[in-house]
């Protein structure tokens, strides 16, 4: 009977040759930027061409938040007593009334995240989160 | 004349499974009976015999011989937990003498009461509910006068991950209850679910003392991240709820166990990883401390 798999051996085979070609494409391509880039380069003699530098510029202009670890707890702890209180509007607004830094200064102080470049939308789903298990961790005395 | 005192007894609890209560309890009788001189008599009352098996296997999967022996001579003399149980729940009086064939030494110091498969029926075994609370209770009444056995300053219990008929008798019991919590909010969720329900079932009993401490933390820079430490401050505002509410005897103990690869290894190796003798150091005397308040 034919054995309609291939053996180790001849998948070992397939699969370098197929690395091989990938790494044919790679190169050539690499090469045909590498010439675009320099074609560039001679035509816009002074445009800046490190994507690093126009990032750490955006970042540098970016604003910090200036609460500190227990500013920010007392907030996390309004949000979860208005939101047990209000429902999801209430903690929208109360988040409407914070900044773009303070929520993501927030989200990280929660543990959503450890990078301040969060946005602000994926920093309030993540503040969400918690506030949503802060309410569900309480004691009731049954 | 020597006194004989019954030993302090800890149960290991939390009905969310895999936060760590059967390494937690293994390595707390390992410390204290290996670096704390005290004799320590260990409890596997899950029927998943998770230590059991742990404290039995070698490292490549077989039974060690010793226990393998013993194991048959005590199932063949009928001096199991659940043998135990039986007799305790049927005919009047308690008969059931207390010896090795019922306890297995692991070490001098550190005693060990394995868990049976008939565990797993137990519930629909035992007919005489109200008086199984009573069992843990007078099972470690015989061992403290047993001549047989020596005197134990500790019993552990490793606690299986729902309220069982076996844990209702030990939470009737204890001295205290020790809940392991991972940062994670299943785990932390395990804490409320104890709490609130706990004054319930075992009344007319006293609430024991109850420690809740961080097993599993992540690490940052020699502390736990921020999202282990969201979940700890969750845990301290819930037992702060409970102790403002009810007046339970609740300690957030700030001595986290940090999450490492050695841990994993702890029962079958032997001991307590060289890294974490002094994370469990500082656990155990933060719960000496509650227990001597």
């Amino acid at each position: 009977m034919n054995n309609e798999f291939s053996e180790p051996g001849e998948e070992i085979k397939r699969v370098a040759e197929e690395i091989s070609l990938l790494r044919r494409d790679i190169q050539t391509a690499s090469a045909a930027l590498g010439r675009i880039e320099r074609r560039l380069k001679v035509a816009f003699p002074n445009f800046p061409t490190k994507k690093k530098e126009l990032h750490e510029k955006k970042n540098s202009t970016k604003l910090v938040s200036s609460k500190n670890a227990e500013e920010l707890k007392a907030i996390f702890n309004d949000l979860v007593f208005h939101t047990q209180n209000g429902g999801d509007s209430a903690f929208a607004a109360k988040i409407g009334e914070l900044s773009d830094e303070d929520i993501v200064a927030l989200a990280m102080e929660v543990g959503i995240s450890s990078r301040n470049r969060l946005s602000r939308s994926k920093a309030t789903d993540g503040v969400r989160k918690r506030v949503q298990e802060a309410m569900q961790l309480q004691f009731e005395k049954k | 004349m020597n006194e004989t005192r019954p030993p302090k007894t800890i149960a290991t609890i939390n009905f969310k499974g895999g936060v760590g209560k059967t390494t937690v309890t293994w390595c707390l009788g390992d410390l204290i009976s290996t670096y704390g001189n005290s004799n320590v008599l260990l409890f596997d009352l899950d029927a998943q015999m998770s230590l059991t098996q742990a404290i039995t296997l070698n490292e490549d999967g077989s039974l060690f011989r010793k226990f393998s022996d013993w194991s048959t001579r005590s199932e063949k003399k009928e001096k199991t937990i659940f043998k135990a149980i039986e007799a305790y729940t049927g005919k009047p009086g308690f008969d059931f003498g207390v010896n090795y064939d019922f306890i297995y030494q692991i070490t001098d110091r550190y005693h060990f009461v394995p868990s049976v498969e008939d565990l797993y029926w137990l519930e629909l075994d035992v007919f005489d509910r109200e008086k199984m609370q009573g069992f843990i209770r007078d099972i470690l009444g015989k061992i403290t006068w047993s001549k047989n056995v020596p005197d134990y300053h500790y019993a552990l219990f490793d606690c299986p991950p729902s309220f069982t008929l076996l844990s209702y008798s030990v939470l009737s019991v204890c001295d205290l209850i020790l809940i392991p919590v991972n940062p994670d909010f299943y785990a932390v969720k395990g804490v409320p679910l104890i709490l609130n329900t706990l004054q319930l079932r075992i009344e007319p009993f006293p609430i024991p003392k109850i420690a809740v401490f961080m097993n599993k933390a992540k690490p940052y820079a020699g502390n736990m991240t921020k999202e282990s430490r969201f979940y700890w401050s969750q845990v301290e505002r819930v037992c702060d709820q409970a102790a403002a509410k009810a007046g339970l005897k609740v300690k957030c103990l700030d001595t986290p166990i940090y999450d490492r690869v050695a841990i994993k290894r702890a029962v079958t190796s032997g001991g307590v990883p060289a890294e974490f003798v002094n994370d469990f150091k500082n656990l155990w005397k933060g719960i000496t401390e509650f227990l001597d308040e």
